[in-house]
């Protein structure tokens, strides 16, 4: 009854569990921490539940947060790097496709002869304006190295189309039409010299064909 | 006696470590040692919903004792809001059993503590004193008395302590954390816990004195 104080070691036991101290307040213990009886688990199937909800749902907030928390900054960064190298692949990647795609659709009425007639006439070079360098094939040699003469406009703006990917974008609407007048009306713009070249161009696939 | 011996072996081992598991932890629950629930902790958070299930079923009633003695009779209410917030991230909790104690017993005090703020509340003594249960009859001896102390006289009789007491109390022996983790937890100095839990032993037995005198 009169237990003489409780020690501090004594009480840091007791307090890790250990069977020592008063027995009274050994049992005391013990008992509040005894077994639970079966009707202090009735939230389980609740917390289950919410468990189970947590697996299916996608990463939830706490991700998102945590990833705020930590580095917001380089969060954003990152964000912006990978939309900055999108857009970076994405512009190239929409050079590669516009010429072959053009060219595919371009000569896909006259496949065969256009061809033969660029390998005939002026079989280096892999270009798509076969008239042109049919035309100038000399101009070709020195193409973009000379870019001053502006006789050679018509043939050196081609000239610098085919090696200059990032022109190719402007090429795109005169390659898609180049046989038509409004295209050539266009290059004529461009180049005013080059409008016989222009015109030449115009009548390009009869004048191909023909040769 | 061969079962005083083995506690006496019991007692000199557990002395012997810094961490010793909580009286509960040693069960027959089928996995109860400290290494097999660090495995369960971490299948629980790669989604093992067995493995969750047991970690509820050793921390949840502790969890909820510890919650009583804070909000009273809402503690399964303020229990069940803790356990769902701990079903959602456990995926994201990063640690063994003892941490995983503590992280819930975080949880579990927070959401009492905002249960507490909404209501305006408190924190009370939930019971009263006349209304420690399973009194012993009359006739019974005062021996018995503390023999037959349930689970419910012997929260009831630690509610009765000032509150910190009480909580720490709870929190070391009933929730099984140790001292350093209950410092952070509530944001104290190990050594002022060992205090407030001294303190509160020394009041415990008192009120079992005054329990034990006929009246």
């Amino acid at each position: 009854m009169n237990d003489p104080g409780l020690d501090r070691d004594t009480a840091e036991r007791m307090l890790r569990g250990e069977p020592t101290g008063p027995p009274r307040l050994a049992a005391l213990l013990a008992a509040a921490s005894s077994e639970p009886p079966a009707e202090e688990l009735d939230g389980e199937q609740a917390a289950l539940a919410a468990f189970r909800r947590a697996r299916t749902l996608p990463p939830t907030q706490p991700h998102w947060r945590r990833l705020a928390g930590l580095g917001s900054k380089a969060a954003m960064t990152g964000l912006l790097l990978i939309l900055a190298g999108g857009a970076a692949v994405a512009a190239t990647a929409q050079h590669l496709p516009g010429p072959f795609g053009n060219r595919h659709s371009h000569h896909a009425p006259t496949p065969t002869i256009s061809d033969t007639l660029r390998t005939r006439t002026s079989p280096r070079t892999s270009s798509h304006r076969a008239p042109d360098q049919h035309a100038e094939p000399r101009k070709q040699t020195t193409p973009a190295a000379h870019p001053a003469h502006p006789g050679h406009s018509p043939s050196a703006t081609h000239g610098e189309n085919q090696p200059h990917p990032t022109k190719k974008t402007k090429a795109k609407p005169s390659n898609s039409n180049p046989h038509k007048p409004a295209t050539g009306a266009a290059r004529g713009a461009a180049a005013p010299t080059s409008g016989a070249g222009g015109r030449s161009g115009a009548p390009r696939p009869a004048g191909e064909s023909l040769e | 006696m061969p079962l005083r011996h083995k506690c006496r072996i019991i007692s000199q081992v557990s002395h012997a470590e810094e961490l010793h598991p909580p009286p509960w932890l040693a069960g027959d629950a089928g996995v109860t040692r400290s290494e097999d629930l660090d495995a369960v902790v971490r299948a629980a958070r790669n989604g093992d919903e067995d493995a969750f299930r047991t970690l509820y079923r050793q921390i949840h009633p502790r969890l909820l004792r510890y919650v009583r003695t804070l909000v009273g009779e809402d503690a399964e209410d303020v229990t069940s809001e803790a356990w769902l917030h701990i079903a959602r991230d456990i995926a994201f909790f990063d640690g063994d059993i003892d941490g995983f104690r503590g992280w819930t017993a975080t949880i579990a005090r927070h959401r009492a503590l905002d249960h507490l703020r909404h209501h305006k509340r408190r924190p009370v003594h939930h019971t009263p004193v006349g209304e420690l249960p399973e009194q012993p009859a009359p006739d019974d001896t005062e021996t018995t008395a503390l023999d037959s102390l349930s689970t419910q006289a012997a929260l009831s009789l630690i509610a009765r302590l000032p509150r910190d007491q009480a909580e720490i109390i709870m929190l070391r022996v009933v929730v099984g954390l140790d001292a350093k983790t209950v410092a952070r937890l509530l944001g104290k100095r190990p050594g002022a816990v060992r205090t407030a839990a001294h303190r509160g032993l020394r009041r415990l037995e008192h009120l079992l004195n005054d329990l034990e005198r006929p009246r």
